[in-house]
């Protein structure tokens, strides 16, 4: 029997997330842990003037827009990778910078393991590590798996 | 569209980094749990890195160096390669392995370097690694080794926090 019932696997719909999910749900099955998907997302940086001098009056579409755009596309990253349909798989947005809302929920749920792709969305494709997988390697308080993508040529990674 | 769920994702040869610390021995118990479910190999590796050797060492104490003969450099290295496989055999020997299929190895170099190489000749699907968490300040140091074997490895690499003291 394996210890390892709960996986969570950060993902941000980067080829290396794609990765990162793939294995996660293949090592599911044999290890018997559910899959706990989260997809950390932030409001949009850009703000109109008339958005400074009225924040109330946009704040609440902003942000319900913003947690229905990240929960669709997180829907359709789930469908795409295998993980619809599957009741060991639970998948939810949440606001926040990506680090360290991933180590919030890992600090408060106590994951067995994170399953996470090396290289994420933004950054620099050509560093060896992104920043957020970075981050949660250092600092997380369980095992972390680090997952890359099985290479194609550096064009392809930096088209991501 | 749905992509099919390889089998070929299942790990079936896990590569632990070992340098008998309690960080790697944590790494090597959670991959013997890993192996157990998944059914997967275990290859533990040490690599051992030659200590620099003067040609002659002088005891120190005026006497002549012919004294320290038996410590000329073959003598250490063998010395070195002696203990680290008399170490890899307690630290096995310590561990509950009874019932995982594993395999021990010892090469000579730099772990940044074999770790990664070795896994690529034996065609290794993880590699595992202990990593330091004794304190704050650590947890900004991921590791020498860890950090090295994360960025060169093409295979996933699990980093396995060792316990925090009681």
């Amino acid at each position: 029997m394996s210890n390892v019932k709960k996986i969570l696997v950060p993902v941000d719909f980067s080829e290396c997330s794609v990765a990162a999910a793939k294995q996660a749900l293949a090592i599911s099955g044999p290890l018997g842990a559910k899959l706990d998907v989260i997809h950390t997302y932030d409001l949009p940086s850009f703000i109109a003037p008339s958005m400074v001098m009225y924040p109330s009056q946009f704040e609440a579409p902003l942000a319900g827009h913003a947690e229905k755009q990240a929960s669709e596309q997180l829907a359709n990253f789930c469908r795409r990778v295998g993980l619809s349909e599957n009741p060991e798989v639970s998948a939810r947005v949440m606001l926040g910078p990506a680090g360290q809302t991933i180590l919030d929920v890992a600090a408060a749920e106590h994951p067995d393991l994170i399953v996470i792709g090396t290289h994420g969305r933004t950054g620099v494709a050509r560093l060896l590590m992104g920043s957020t997988a970075e981050k949660v390697l250092r600092q997380a308080p369980c095992p972390v798996l680090a997952v890359k993508v099985h290479h194609e040529d550096d064009a392809a990674v930096s088209a991501s | 569209m749905t992509d099919p769920q390889p089998q070929s994702l299942v790990p079936r040869v896990l590569l632990v980094g070992v340098d008998y610390s309690a960080e790697s021995r944590c790494a090597a118990e959670h991959a013997l749990r890993y192996a157990r479910a998944l059914g997967a190999h275990v290859h533990l590796l040490h690599a051992w890195v030659a200590p620099y050797a003067p040609p002659t060492i002088a005891p120190g104490d005026g006497s002549p160096v012919d004294a320290a003969a038996d410590l000329t450099t073959p003598d250490l290295l063998a010395l070195v390669r002696r203990t680290a496989e008399e170490q890899m055999a307690q630290f096995v020997a310590a561990l509950d392995a009874s019932d995982v299929s594993v395999t021990t190895n010892i090469e000579s170099g730099d772990p940044r370097k074999v770790i990664p190489d070795y896994a690529k000749r034996h065609a290794c699907d993880w590699v595992i690694v202990g990593k330091r968490s004794l304190s704050h300040v650590s947890e900004w140091f991921l590791g020498n080794v860890a950090t090295y074997v994360v960025r060169h490895c093409q295979v996933p690499v699990l980093v396995v926090p060792s316990r925090e003291a009681p």
